[in-house]
């Protein structure tokens, strides 16, 4: 008896996730498609810091919540949320030169499919060097 | 200790789920690893891309998946049979989870990194085998 109700609940819960990981997949696959990012961006420079600003546009994503961009450099790190009903923002980070000249700059961008899949894109580290010290 | 007909039923079934735990469990990680490989330039790290390589028919994986099959099948009325049978599923869940990671798939390409995970999934995939499994050990228990 107990091995019965054992047997079926392990079924149960094998094909409801069977089921609900192909239908995230799916989803996934659809959103995913019809996302599309366009970064513009511009960069000051004062005695200490540089400021970088980012006008990120995108289209589509419907299906992801709580997506964030981070960009870091070295120890410092900012992350702001990314709304896909809004279709863009405008991202102004402040970097301490020391850290931008130390250990470069790259950006992360994650996405959370509805709390199951979380896809997390790291950019290439971009490096910025010292000319005439 | 079996009829013959019992014993030829046995070993058919074990030789029939030999064959379908080489498809979930050789072929078709195997199938998956070489569509998400198709471009050249992308490296995968996890333990799947040492597999990228493997012929999609390996005869000593597919006889030992069918040999641990036939032998479950015979002994399932035996402590043995009832060990092997249900530590099989669990091992396997383990080695699907370390071929990806543990839930969390990294994809190189063009300088990009990029994670994917899906431990939630994988998580459920295991309790549900694990349930499994205990619940084979109470049949046998049940049955005697």
């Amino acid at each position: 008896m107990i091995s019965t109700t054992l047997k079926t609940c392990s079924i149960l819960l094998f094909t409801t996730t069977i089921i609900v990981g192909g239908y995230v997949f799916y989803s996934l696959y659809l959103d995913l498609s019809s996302l599309s990012f366009s970064v513009s961006s511009k960069l000051n420079v004062d005695a200490s810091s540089i400021n970088l600003i980012l006008n990120v546009t995108y289209t589509g994503g419907g299906g992801l919540r709580s997506s964030t961009i981070t960009l870091t450099a070295g120890n410092y790190s900012e992350t702001r949320i990314l709304d896909f009903k809004e279709g863009s923002i405008m991202l102004s980070y402040t970097i301490p030169l020391e850290e931008a000249f130390s250990s470069g700059v790259y950006l992360r961008l994650s996405l959370n499919y509805m709390n199951i899949v979380k896809i997390n894109i790291v950019s290439p580290k971009i490096n910025i060097t010292r000319i005439g010290y | 200790m079996f009829s013959k007909a019992g014993l030829t039923r046995k070993i058919l079934f074990g030789v029939l789920t030999g064959c379908l735990s080489y498809i979930v469990y050789y072929l078709i990680p195997l199938l998956a690893i070489r569509q998400i490989m198709i471009l050249p330039v992308m490296k995968i790290q996890t333990v799947l891309s040492r597999m990228v390589g493997m012929e999609l028919f390996n005869i000593w994986i597919l006889l030992s998946l069918i040999i641990l099959s036939v032998v479950t099948s015979v002994f399932s009325e035996n402590i043995v049979g009832v060990v092997i049978g249900a530590s099989i599923p669990v091992v396997m869940i383990v080695y699907l989870m370390s071929l990806m990671n543990f839930g969390v798939l990294a994809v190189e390409y063009l300088g990009y990194r990029v994670d994917i995970d899906i431990t939630y999934i994988f998580i459920l995939l295991a309790i549900s085998v694990a349930i499994w499994s205990i619940a084979r050990v109470f049949k046998y228990v049940e049955g005697l």
